[in-house]
């Protein structure tokens, strides 16, 4: 596993996908948050606001793209066969690129820590940040990010074709963090079932650790999610054997 | 008994691609498993490498059993996949290394000098700092070579090692394959009779998904020539119908007026049957030649019957 997890980390940073997806994720938010229009100078709150609603459209497409060809490359190029040749199990593979993967996010998402700490510095006596949901939403943010690697491991698993895995990973990212979302507001599941599809989807447990709180709940249901899109993946590569 | 093979099926869909075949590989031993392309050589050895399940009938390698001891199966073997997959931004040295480890070696005790000699044993010294990528399609394939036996497993499955590679190439991979015969058990697979004839122990012919031969290369040479090619050449024109009358012929290629090949039987008898029919009809015998039937030829008769 570690074999793996060690190969996947070099060939990010060897090749420009890690250095790209940082520099992406880092400057699109900067410039949303401190220069365009509605950033957060003109707008007088001490709040990293603007950040934690746009990342996660933006993670939307940014993982799939570095997930995109965890596997279909390999399936693509029949480098599959030589893994699944060695004494190793598939799910020690998954695991090995999705903990890959999971670090690469995780050097993507350490840099927008500066953003708080400007922020922080910035702000008035009278009015500072509010640290705790801040840290909170950057813990939901990672979560977010997590989830969203694991689905886009398992779009690149059922497919040969890295564009294919990287729109079926954009579409399921989307799904998982919006659509359920804008499902339950739908008329006809007013009453009982909205909280219910709310729940399933990604947004309302993104939001409910942005406040602040860290829920055991919601940090279950994120490795919740997680688990079970690595199950998916090792199905979709035993799905050979069917 | 290294790798025994039981009826071992697989079917895709509605196809047979391989079609209970039996067959065992002694410790030790090279068998060349032969057949024209989509016999089932490939998906017979996908099975016994443990990366794709058969349909039905069983298998073991080393005395585990691929189905149910997988992984300990895995550990034992050295598999050149077909087509030789490469991870071809890797640098030599680095993929080896990679391969050492998936083969459940701990980083720690991995050694230079496992590289080396793997290097070394497949002659890559020369372009062991490229990238897999910058290699001629020879050195890919000796890469793929030296990843399949770094771990110094005990049985090496070949998958087409000689595909694609130039006549040079051909006598070094082969002369390579001979040389780790002496120490651990290879099956491999090739459409190429010379090779057989060159490399291998024993045979294992298959066609269709299922074998048609199976013996050693020195007996089917013999055993299958049963039937005798002699060449003639007569000085003066004769008759098919004529030579049809000599006793055990039993066919006739017409070349020339002059010049015939004749199938028979009994190849002493009938090359004085020849002669003396050649004498009675006042015809001076120019050639008489005995031809001995090659492995291609049995692979053809095999292969080509089974398709009719």
């Amino acid at each position: 596993m570690t074999a793996i997890l060690k190969k996947e980390i070099n060939l990010f940073f060897s090749s420009l996908i890690a250095y790209i997806s940082m520099a992406v994720f880092f400057v699109v938010l900067a410039l949303n948050l401190f220069i365009f229009e509605g950033n957060i100078l003109d707008s007088n709150y001490a709040a990293l606001d603007t950040f934690f609603t746009l990342a996660p459209w933006i993670l939307i497409f940014l993982i799939p793209a570095i997930t995109m060809r965890t596997f279909a490359d390999e399936k693509q190029n029949g480098t599959i066969e030589f893994l699944a040749t060695k004494p190793i199990t598939d799910f020690q593979i998954v695991i090995g690129k999705y903990l890959a993967a999971l670090i690469l996010w995780f050097f993507t998402f350490l840099p927008t820590l500066i953003y708080f700490i400007c922020v922080k510095n910035l702000s008035l006596e009278n009015a500072p940040i509010d640290s705790g949901a801040t840290i909170g939403s950057y813990i939901g943010l990672f979560f977010l990010g997590a989830v969203f690697v694991g689905v886009g491991i398992f779009s690149s698993a059922i497919t040969n074709n890295q564009i294919v895995a990287f729109l079926v990973g954009v579409f399921l990212c989307y799904l998982m963090y919006d659509a359920f979302f804008r499902l339950s507001s739908l008329p006809i599941f007013e009453g009982r079932l909205d909280y219910i599809i709310q729940s399933i989807g990604l947004n309302a447990h993104y939001d409910s650790i942005s406040r602040g709180i860290v829920d055991t709940r919601d940090i279950i249901y994120f490795l919740s999610v997680i688990s079970l899109f690595l199950i998916g993946t090792r199905t979709a590569l035993e799905s050979r054997k069917w | 008994m290294s790798i025994i093979v039981n009826n071992l099926s697989k079917t895709y869909s509605d196809q047979k691609a391989v079609d209970s075949i039996s067959f065992e590989v002694k410790k030790g031993e090279i068998l060349g498993f032969l057949g024209p392309n989509g016999a089932g050589k490939s998906t017979t050895m996908k099975m016994l490498t443990c990366y794709i399940p058969p349909t039905s009938g069983n298998a073991t390698v080393c005395g585990f059993d691929i189905t149910q001891q997988s992984l300990d199966v895995r550990q034992k073997i050295g598999y050149l996949p077909e087509n030789n997959p490469l991870y071809y931004d890797m640098y030599v040295k680095e993929f080896l290394e990679f391969a050492l480890k998936v083969n459940g070696q701990k980083s720690m005790v991995i050694s230079n000098q496992t590289i080396k000699n793997a290097i070394d044993l497949v002659g890559l010294e020369v372009e062991q700092h490229k990238k897999i990528r910058q290699l001629s399609k020879g050195y890919k394939q000796r890469v793929g070579l030296a990843q399949a036996l770094i771990h110094d497993p005990e049985i090496l499955i070949l998958d087409e090692p000689t595909s694609g590679l130039d006549p040079n190439q051909l006598a070094d991979i082969r002369h390579l394959i001979k040389e780790l015969g002496k120490e651990k058990t290879i099956l491999f697979s090739t459409h190429i009779m010379q090779e057989v004839e060159a490399v291998c122990d024993n045979v294992v012919i298959i066609n269709k998904g299922k074998i048609v031969a199976n013996d050693k290369t020195s007996n089917l040479q013999t055993r299958l020539a049963g039937e005798v090619l002699i060449e003639v050449e007569f000085e003066k024109i004769v008759s098919e119908t004529e030579l049809n009358k000599i006793e055990n012929i039993h066919a006739i290629e017409r070349i020339s007026d002059t010049n015939f090949i004749l199938h028979g039987k009994e190849s002493m008898q009938l090359r004085k049957n020849i002669f003396a029919f050649a004498v009675s009809k006042n015809n001076a015998l120019l050639t008489l030649k005995q031809e001995t039937k090659s492995l291609e030829d049995i692979f053809q008769q095999l292969t080509m019957v089974g398709s009719k």
